[in-house]
């Protein structure tokens, strides 16, 4: 008896059932509107119920509990039955942190008064989490006390559970805590201080380098032991050589969070709810330190991404998901905005229509819709807390689920053969040189991007301002190619080999210094055959900054620099020169700034400059042309390419054949004509129309994503 | 400000949504061009335009000079921070945070740390605390007079005999409890042959499921969208009250002396 997640969904005794869910939130809904409220969620063909079950809303007095002994509709088990009669399965969400517009988040507020739990900020305050209804202290999740005060709400709870887990009833999936963020204030010199933190930093720095030579030699200070290493408050490093102290206060942050999710559901398991897989939610759409996917899920089964996003985000959706396609065993969305908190922007339904489609189009595999059922606190599910379903809205998800289900989607794969990776390093020295701190970002690729933000002299001992320049470089491949018209996932610089290998091309904004293991895979990705895209600068040095360059011998040396040039019609900056065999551009003075080499099977292309900053941009044609002569390296060519700007596509292929998506993000209905390249015919999945050619006028309203079966299905 | 047990419940996305387009469309339009200026002893460390992006170089000649740098890089908006000024902030505001506080003392001891920068670590072109109306101490009194502790509002717009948008509102001891529109009330998704019939539904269903109302104001959408529309929405009312554009049930004598005061104070 085994519950698993795998590429396509929860895999419950060998058979894979598609993760399609919505929340209820039974302990705000009226008890005799439920089995109404289960049955509607059913007929919109969700195979899944979501809930949290929420500690302060159970909990009548320290180690005391109500689950519906008193009041009805704290009945949770009987709630969890209801699901069972329907066929539903049940995923639980216990927290102990739960927001879901909750005062206090679901912490009992008693624990508030229990100073030696809370965590701390970078000044010794009592760190506060500043949502409304009330902001409240919030606790560190280093702390052991904290971990007994949840351990009395587990064992109250867990007992109704684990009778209720599968193979004896409908509980198949359990959360371990939510949106684990440092409540939010995710900037590296804020929380969490407390005294539990610090221990378990000084655990983290002893497991890492046992010796405290080691790190007195690494800090280049002077220390007898591991219990006189104090953390970075702010960045203030003026040398390369300086960097390692910070970067393992920013690596344990996310050991932190990794803690505390990790802790959380032994908690659970040790109880024995073992029968179930375990998820977790970022709160960040495009998680970087202190997130960190691929590590998580070495732990737990699987970890999404929550979007509540309008149709104004297309990009930062479209981003997410790329994300999760590229890194999570199963790319999830644990909470999809359907309905939103009054106090985040408005959402409606053609919001929800567009960021859907989107999600789906590149790459989201799973869903748990959010909510599926209206509550205190929350607008626009499609079915009101009595019953009535939602005018548009209901009708959307009984059609989405219905194209899903028909095609078997979730069997489907995007294809993708380009990856772009993000590299832990340059995103941690992003972070803590940020101006804004302690300001949280949680948008890194938001209307400001957190790189404008960053001082642009290079730190002694490096060439590059790289927390300046990362992310503009990240930008400018990313867009280059998607503009160019390929299909790119992205996942970050833990990828395993196997997965690198599974790629045509692989890019990443190099520096001088890079993880040396990374160096390694990324190598061997390149002469097992695989093209590798680097730059601006050839990796010299390892992540402590000792000479290390796996690369050396595979890439040229440069003989000349400029600060700025125009190359090919492209401004580019900091700009070295190699004399190359096979230049990406236009040689000058039988020099060049880009280049390619052959690396045993494979290749490296190497762009020696840093591109202008797109954001917020229309990159040049230019730059699009670069990037389909670099993808045309390893053989890719566009496909299905549309013509109007504010359209792409993206293909899916899976046992029944071919889907094509066309988006348009702009809010004005275009007509655009997509190039087959060959005979071919396209079936709108809506209606049923055939258009033939090897090229198709396609119109689209504004928002909106339209589904087509390639050749006939 | 909010309860800390706020009831937010019953809110229809579609009266919702055509309260947010109405607003969007009676806003000004957005200005939010900003040049963010980081300094130390005042010389640039850094700085950023909302649009380009990190500036190379910014004439900085200390906090007087914001109006200038404004208009030299064509911002709607400067905003100049002090090394170590936003930590300032998260500090003060951390150290007077209780949880027990009602939200409005909690934000009131955030905006107090912010105040404490401002024109010290921080300076902000144009002061966005000036455009802020100061009302005199005394019609404060005044109208914490008329209002009473608990009240229940209603405010409905309606279009062609049928609910356009809602709003119904309860405050307890100052603060909003309750915060829902008509969809949480019995039978009004139907045609009303009036304004008076239409009160009347509200008002019963009001007081079936919330309890009776303070008082409702009811309206068609051409005079909702007039109101929101107005720069003075407070005067905008007591005129469209006084012209019958807006019908009141139940009108309570303290809101039509409040009312009185409104239009008195407009002249």
């Amino acid at each position: 008896m085994a519950v698993r997640i795998n590429a396509h969904g929860v895999e419950i005794d060998g058979a894979t059932y598609p993760l399609y869910s919505g929340s209820v939130h039974y302990w705000r809904l009226d008890r005799d509107k439920w089995p109404l409220l289960l049955d509607r969620v059913k007929e919109m063909g969700f195979g899944f119920i979501c809930t949290y079950i929420p500690w302060s809303v159970h909990e009548i007095g320290r180690g005391s509990f109500d689950f519906g002994e008193i009041d009805p509709q704290k009945n949770v088990g009987e709630f969890i039955d209801l699901c069972a009669e329907r066929g539903l399965c049940v995923l639980v969400r216990p927290g102990p942190h739960i927001n879901s517009e909750l005062t206090y988040f679901g912490f009992p507020e008693r624990l508030f008064g229990m100073e030696s739990l809370l965590a701390k900020t970078v000044d010794g305050a009592t760190a506060f989490m500043p949502a409304p209804p009330r902001f409240f202290p919030v606790p560190s999740y280093a702390s052991n006390e904290f971990y007994e005060e949840v351990g009395l709400f587990f064992d109250a709870l867990c007992p109704i559970l684990v009778q209720r887990q599968y193979p004896d009833g409908p509980v198949v999936g359990a959360q371990a805590d939510n949106e684990m963020s440092f409540f939010f204030r995710t900037s590296p010199f804020d929380l969490d201080y407390s005294e539990p933190s610090l221990e378990l930093y000084r655990k983290y720095l002893t497991g890492k380098y046992k010796e405290i030579d080691a790190v007195s030699e690494l800090y280049g200070k002077q220390y007898n032991d591991f219990d006189d290493i104090r953390p970075p408050r702010s960045f203030d490093a003026k040398s390369a050589r300086e960097l390692p102290w910070y970067f393992d206060w920013a690596e344990y942050r996310e050991l932190y969070v990794f803690y505390g999710i990790q802790r959380t559901s032994r908690m659970l398991r040790e109880r024995g709810l073992g029968n179930v897989f375990y998820f977790h939610n970022y709160p960040s759409a495009y998680p970087v330190s202190p997130f960190h996917i691929p590590k998580m899920e070495s732990q737990i089964d699987v970890v999404g991404v929550d979007l509540y996003r309008g149709r104004d985000d297309y990009e930062s959706v479209k981003l997410a998901s790329r994300f999760l396609a590229g890194s999570s065993r199963l790319p999830f969305v644990p909470e999809f905005g359907s309905g939103c908190w009054l106090w985040w922007k408005p959402m409606f339904l053609k919001d929800q229509r567009l960021s859907t489609w989107t999600a789906l189009m590149h790459g989201v595999k799973a869903f748990n819709f959010y909510m599926a059922v209206d509550r205190d606190r929350w607008y626009g599910a499609p079915v009101a807390e009595d019953g009535r379903k939602r005018e548009g809205y209901f009708d959307f998800y009984v059609n989405f689920n219905k194209f899903l289900r028909q095609t078997r989607f979730n069997e489907y794969e995007m294809d993708t053969d380009i990856l772009l990776l993000s590299v832990a390093e340059y995103e941690r020295m992003e972070q803590m040189q940020s101006l804004l701190s302690p300001l949280p970002n949680l948008e890194p690729m938001g209307k400001m991007p957190q790189d404008w933000f960053v001082p642009r002299t290079p730190l002694e001992g490096l060439r590059d301002p790289v927390g300046a320049l990362y992310k503009r470089q990240w930008r400018a491949m990313w867009r280059g190619f998607s503009e160019a018209g390929f299909s790119v996932s992205v996942a970050d610089s833990s990828i395993e080999q196997m997965m690198l290998d599974k790629y045509k091309m692989v890019a990443i904004p190099t520096f001088e210094f890079l993880n040396v293991s990374f160096q390694k895979r990324l190598l061997l990705y390149a002469l097992k055959g695989g093209t590798l895209l680097i730059g601006p600068r050839t990796p010299v040095l390892s992540e402590t900054f000792a000479t290390e360059s796996k690369f050396i011998s595979h890439v040229l040396k440069p003989v000349d620099f400029a600060d700025s040039v125009t190359v090919g019609g492209i401004d580019v900056e900091r700009v070295d020169y190699f004399r190359a065999e096979h230049a990406l551009f236009p040689e000058e003075k039988g020099q060049c700034c880009a280049y390619w080499r052959q690396a045993e099977k494979g290749k490296i292309a190497h762009l020696g400059f840093v591109f202008q900053d797109y954001h917020g941009r229309d990159i040049p044609d230019e730059v699009r042309a670069l990037f389909k002569s670099i993808a045309s390296l390893a053989g890719l060519e566009p496909h299905y390419q549309s013509s109007a700007p504010s359209t792409e596509t993206v293909t899916h292929s899976g046992p029944g054949g071919k889907f094509l998506f066309v988006s348009n993000r702009s809010g004005n209905d275009v007509k655009t004509n997509i190039s087959a390249g060959h005979q071919d015919v396209l079936i709108d999945v809506e209606t049923g129309d055939r258009i033939s050619g090897p090229e198709f006028e396609i119109s689209l309203e504004g928002c909106s994503v339209r589904r087509f079966h390639i050749g006939g299905i | 400000m909010l309860a800390k047990d706020v009831q937010i419940t019953g809110i229809d996305p579609a009266q919702y949504e055509r309260l947010v387009v109405s607003a969007r469309s009676a806003l000004p339009e957005k200005k939010d061009r900003t040049l963010i200026v980081f300094f130390q002893e005042n010389r640039v460390s850094h700085a950023v335009h909302s649009e380009r992006g990190p500036l190379d170089s910014v004439d900085f000649k200390g906090p007087g000079s914001l109006e200038r740098l404004a208009a030299e890089h064509s911002v709607d908006r400067v905003i100049c921070v002090e090394s170590g000024a936003v930590r300032r902030v998260f500090t003060k505001a951390q150290a007077s945070l209780k949880h027990s506080q009602p939200l409005w003392e909690q934000m009131l001891a955030c905006r107090t740390a912010l105040m404490m920068e401002m024109n010290s670590g921080i300076h902000v072109y144009p002061d966005p605390f000036k455009a802020m109306p100061v009302v005199p101490d005394f019609i404060i009194r005044l109208f914490r007079m008329l209002v009473p502790g608990e009240f229940l509002l209603t405010a409905v717009a309606m279009d062609r005999g049928r609910v356009w948008t809602s709003l119904l509102v309860a405050f307890e001891k100052g603060e909003i409890s309750l915060v829902t529109t008509t969809d949480s009330l019995e039978g009004m998704d139907r045609e009303f042959q009036d304004m008076r019939s239409a009160a009347a539904a509200v008002t019963a269903g009001t007081i079936s499921k919330w309890g009776q109302p303070t008082t409702g104001a009811y309206m068609e959408k051409v005079a909702f969208e007039q109101l929101i529309s107005s720069p003075k929405p407070l005067y905008e009312f007591a005129d469209l009250v006084k012209k019958r554009w807006i019908y009141m049930k139940p009108f309570p004598l303290r809101l039509k002396v409040a009312l009185t005061l409104i239009s008195f104070l407009k002249k």
